[in-house]
């Protein structure tokens, strides 16, 4: 165990099994390790230079080899992992088997979703039929043939004339009458009726009558 | 260390993971916010702060005041907005043949058929008063309505129509209270000529 | 070197330092290697097997992974690459 405190070296291949180097500088060196005591670097620098292994650290590193090829390389991907990670490995599973085999599921999962549809279906089936058979709710024709205005009891309703359209018709006739035409409405006071075409003509030319009197 | 190329790329990797996982920081979910329009606030007394009476949605300013509410200074004006044509008497009569005969009657009596089956009957226009009423008043029971008639406003959206229903009564009133004496001559024979005899 | 022929190991720990491995079947196993003679694997079978490392082994792996913190990540790379292509040495 050699502690080395403020030491320069250059182009020098070292074992530094089991040593502590302090506030070191390393120059194109080649450290050597042989799987001995984990050597510690605190502060150092490194310029270049390269990393072998050796005795030990070698045999370890080609027994991870071996396991890769004898058919665990998951557990040596996991180790290396680890390595990489800056962690170590004490004790590693590799993973579970194989995730369960989906498809021989499915089938049965068809066969579930097919039964409940079925039920739905047959449930449906009940509920449509009594709606159709419900005299209540089918689109039958009703019995009653009478107008909506006199199924319905509303009090409210006016006394409409029987024929709506024709009351309607001569209204607006007499109306209609009346706006296309001249008569006195007040000889004594002079004032008379005129076609509301002849108003707006005489609105156009004389301007808007002023108010009461009914003079331009 | 930052010479070794595939370092910079882990960092590089690290740096954008870095970045990602920032985006998982909902610590700004977590703040005090007013999300419930009544709520309290201090600043405001309600979350949702009320409208300033002076504020107008974006379109309806309606700055001319005349043409929007038939007042001048705030008094109901006797002056039409519009340009008075042929057209604007043509289109106020076909609006109040549509809208306003079937309460105010054809020529204004208040007798329309719907008066005449059962809804309250209107005042006729042909009554001093309301020969005398300012044009911006008739725009103004149009637009808001008055008594018994809901307003129309809405049932006449463009204020120009109004306005044109407005002139088409000044023409009705007319039609029915026309001044002999200063009727056109071809006008006067066709009174004489009329049957009727007049109250 | 040991020889083990076609033997079934089952819920135990082995430590493979000079064993050569015939036929044999590791099921629920811990293999442990402490960094002597290699273990040779022959026709083996592996079924949740933990791999575990003692003495000059676990001191190599811990010297490995310290190497990137030296700046000795293309060395480790190195080692890395050997064990997969095994071309160790």
């Amino acid at each position: 165990m050699a502690t080395f405190e403020k030491a320069t070296f250059t182009d020098q291949t070292i074992e530094v099994d089991g040593n502590l180097y302090e506030d070191c500088k390393f120059n194109n060196c080649t450290l050597v390790y042989r799987g001995g005591d984990v050597p510690q670097f605190y502060d150092c620098k490194f310029k270049g230079g390269d990393v072998k292994l050796e005795g030990g650290a070698t045999r370890t590193a080609e027994y991870l080899s071996r396991l890769n090829r004898a058919g665990l390389s998951l557990g040596v991907e996991n180790v290396i992992s680890r390595v990489k990670g800056g962690q170590i490995p004490n004790r590693m599973r590799p993973p579970g088997p194989d995730a369960v085999n989906v498809g021989k599921h499915y089938g049965r999962l068809a066969a579930y979703i097919g039964v409940l549809l079925f039920v739905a279906f047959v449930i449906m089936g009940f509920f449509w039929f009594a709606y159709l058979t419900n005299p209540n709710t089918t689109l039958a024709d009703s019995e009653d043939v009478r107008p909506l205005s006199e199924q319905i009891p509303l009090d409210i309703m006016p006394a409409l004339p029987d024929n709506l359209a024709e009351a309607y018709d001569s209204i607006y006739a007499e109306q209609y009458d009346q706006l296309a035409s001249y008569a006195w409405i007040n000889q004594d006071a002079g004032v008379a009726q005129i076609p509301v075409d002849d108003a707006i003509a005489l609105i156009l030319e004389r301007g808007m009558p002023s108010p009461v009197s009914g003079e331009e | 260390m930052l010479t070794n190329l595939k370092n910079n790329r882990l960092m590089v990797l690290l740096l954008a993971l870095a970045l990602v996982g920032l985006a998982a920081c909902d610590n700004m979910v977590d703040q005090p916010k007013l999300d419930q329009p009544y709520g309290e606030s201090e600043v405001f007394g309600t979350a949702a702060r009320n409208i300033l009476p002076e504020a107008v949605p974006v379109g309806f300013e309606r700055e001319d005041e005349l043409f929007h509410f038939g007042t001048v200074d705030g008094q109901l004006a006797d002056e039409l907005p519009i340009e008075l044509t042929e057209e604007v008497f043509t289109r106020g009569r076909h609006l109040y043949e549509q809208l306003c005969s079937p309460c105010h009657g054809m020529s204004g009596y208040g007798n329309g058929v719907l008066s005449e089956e059962g809804f309250p009957q209107p005042a006729s226009y042909h009554t001093d008063y309301l020969r005398g009423v300012q044009l911006g008043s008739i725009y103004q029971t149009i637009t808001y309505g008055q008594g018994a008639m809901y307003s129309y406003g809405s049932r006449i959206p463009q204020v120009e129509d109004r306005w044109a229903i407005v002139a088409y009564i000044r023409a009705l009133q007319l039609s029915q209270f026309a001044n002999y004496d200063a009727l056109p001559e071809e006008f006067q024979a066709s009174v004489d000529n009329s049957d009727s005899d007049g109250e | 070197m040991e020889t083990v022929t076609n033997k079934f190991f089952d819920d135990e720990i082995v430590y493979v330092d000079n064993n050569a491995f015939i036929g044999c079947s590791f099921s629920e196993v811990t293999l442990v290697y402490t960094g002597g003679v290699l273990p040779e694997f022959t026709n083996c079978q592996f079924d949740s097997v933990a791999l575990r490392f003692e003495d000059t082994a676990s001191k190599t792996l811990k010297f490995l992974s310290d190497l990137p913190d030296l700046g000795f990540s293309g060395a480790l790379d190195d080692v890395v690459q050997s064990i997969r292509a095994g071309t160790v040495e």
